[in-house]
């Protein structure tokens, strides 16, 4: 039977990797069915799944959990993993991070148990519409026989556009990994050191009620069978609601040598829950910049909102009453002046929710709300 | 006898404007209270009232009022919002002056709320014979972004005395706001743009606003496939 568990608990980390980049949610819901197979000890297996993921950050804070199940007859596992770091700014564009990873595996048989901790550093360099970053960090496992432990660094590029992602890493791997005389990992012999580069690109396409991902990768691992090994994965979510999207995933998996998933070929059907729609999500990625600045009219008032189709502003200069603005590329003018001194005012973005621009200090209302402060030469 | 006629009537003239000003206020109040039950109406004139008496301008709480309402506030939540601002606009106007305009009077009591005393906005207002209105904007935004107030009041007050523009206060307001979101030390991040600031002065510059099998040990003999290392 472990073998089989085995096999449930790289599925679901295959599942796992079906996630649509940068997603930021507190509490997503995934339900569906997974089938895999299992070239190493060529089974395969299947069965119903429910997955948990969320994150959230503040400026300086960030975390994510990540907790899903999947059943068959007589059988059950469970995989979790947290995530959290703090980050700081270096110089204006650069940050730099630290986080820790805890994550675990656990079946109703004990052979299947796995956990592991990772500590890494990053630093991060952004400008608008694209940055990258070098990463590093040293990690330890507990498998059925041996504790594992390894470090591995890797570095990337990104670049975003309104409705395209693309990004970029390389990496390299030194770790260990368990030794086995049979299959289903049976004959434990001892560990060996695993060393392996890998370059992976990743791209997520969307439109306004749809989204795909799709990511390939080239590993080079010279004690494997084949010098060269590749990745893919491709993942369409179609949302039928506000908040609901039908997600079919397809992937081609390699080992993960620091986590302890097997390599695996595998598919998925699946709901997905409380995630907005890519419309929705791009209205609340959009950073609405309030510009004062312009040498002509230093006052007039006017929002840089790139990727936005409608933004309206209210504040004490409204009467606080919704006016929408005159759009000319990726500014909105507001066809009115600004007197000197202290506004109170928020902004909405494709009638999304109100909420202030991303350079106006945000302070209570007093209505327990936010609202966003203006200074006006 | 002529000027002192003249002088009579620039007053009466002066007396009336304001007279019929303070009309208008109420007359525009009383459109902005009309949702509002009638308890609350009262109340918010008579604090509306009572702060005009008071040579107070009755529009930053008018907007206050508005504000509550578009945001689907409570009445009683809109009462303590404009007695609260009452409260702050009579500190602001303590400190700053009789003479204050509705737009220093407004930026002093946001100062206020983001945690300055009274002489700091006494601080800013001696620095400066111009309108006070950015700098304590500036302010307020500083303390927001948690500079310690005395080194807020030091740098708006020595920019104000270097004959700074509004402009290069905002620009300093607005550029530490920008750093201290990205994760920068507010002291470090104020210091840093002050600097910028300064040099640009100096040069007479506009602010910048801007598992695969693999192979292992020797097999022992328990099994005749080749041992495997696992993830």
């Amino acid at each position: 039977m472990h073998q089989r568990l085995r096999a449930f608990l790289s599925g679901l980390l295959i599942i796992a990797v079906s996630r649509p980049l940068g997603a930021q949610h507190a509490l997503v819901i995934d339900v569906g069915l997974a089938g895999a197979h299992f070239p190493d000890d060529n089974v395969s297996a299947g069965g119903p799944y429910l997955r948990l993921t969320g994150s959230a950050m503040t400026s300086q804070l960030f975390g994510s959990y990540d907790a899903g199940a999947i059943t068959s007859i007589g059988s059950a596992s469970g995989y979790g993993s947290v995530r959290a770091g703090i980050r700081t700014g270096l110089t204006p564009g650069w940050n730099a991070e630290v986080a820790t990873e805890l994550s675990a595996v656990a079946g109703s048989n004990h052979n299947g148990a796995a956990g592991t901790a990772l500590l890494g550093g990053r630093a991060t360099w952004t400008s608008l519409g694209w940055g990258g970053w070098l990463h590093a960090d040293t990690h330890s496992s507990g498998r059925t026989n041996a504790t594992l432990l390894g470090s591995g660094a890797d570095a990337g590029l990104w670049a975003s556009w309104s409705q395209l992602q693309i990004s970029a890493t390389v990496l390299h791997e030194a770790t260990r990994a368990e030794l086995f005389a049979g299959r289903f990992r049976t004959g434990f012999l001892g560990t060996v050191p695993v060393n392996y580069s890998e370059g992976s690109i990743a791209v997520h396409v969307e439109g306004d009620r749809t989204s795909f991902d799709g990511s390939a990768s080239l590993r080079r691992d010279p004690d494997a069978t084949k010098l060269w090994e590749t990745s893919s994965l491709a993942s369409l979510a179609v949302w039928a609601g506000d908040q609901f999207a039908f997600v079919f995933t397809a992937a081609r998996q390699l080992p993960d040598w620091v986590r302890g998933a097997d390599a695996a070929e595998s598919f998925s059907v699946g709901m997905r829950f409380r995630q907005p729609t890519p419309e929705r999500a791009r209205a609340l990625r959009v950073m609405p910049y309030v510009l004062l600045t312009d040498d002509a009219d230093p006052r007039a008032f006017r929002v840089r909102a790139a990727g936005a189709r409608t933004l309206e502003v209210m504040g004490d200069f409204t009467d606080w009453e919704a006016r929408p603005l005159v759009r000319a590329g990726s500014v909105f003018d507001l066809g009115a002046k600004l007197t000197s001194g202290v506004h109170r005012l928020l902004v909405r973005v494709d009638g999304g929710a109100w909420r202030a621009a991303v350079n106006t200090p945000v302070v209570d209302d007093e209505f327990g709300g936010k609202v966003g402060l203006l200074v006006v030469p | 006898m002529t000027r002192v006629f003249r002088a009579a009537l620039v007053v009466a003239l002066t007396l009336m404007a304001t007279s019929t000003a303070r009309a208008q206020q109420v007359a525009y109040a009383a459109t902005v209270m009309t949702e509002l039950d009638s308890a609350t109406q009262a109340a918010l004139s008579r604090e509306i009232n009572a702060a005009l008496g008071r040579g107070l301008p009755a529009e930053p709480l008018l907007a206050k009022v508005r504000e509550g309402r578009s945001k689907q506030a409570s009445a009683t939540l809109i009462r303590n919002a404009v007695h609260s601002l009452t409260r702050r606009l009579d500190s602001a106007r303590v400190a700053l002056g009789a003479m204050s305009t509705v737009e220093e009077l407004t930026a002093g009591a946001v100062a206020i709320a983001e945690g300055a005393d009274l002489s700091s906005l006494r601080a800013v207002r001696a620095a400066t014979n111009r309108s006070i209105a950015a700098p304590l904007g500036t302010l307020a935004q500083l303390l927001g972004s948690r500079v310690e107030e005395k080194k807020a009041v030091a740098m708006i007050v020595g920019l104000l005395q270097r004959s700074a523009s509004p402009a290069h206060l905002v620009a300093l307001g607005n550029l530490v706001e920008g750093d201290v979101a990205s994760g920068l030390r507010p002291e470090e991040a104020a210091l840093f743009r002050l600097r910028g600031i300064e040099a640009s002065l100096s040069f007479g510059d506009k602010a910048e606003l801007s598992a695969p099998t693999g192979v292992g040990p020797p097999s022992t003999g328990t099994s005749t496939q080749k041992p495997q290392r696992r993830p």
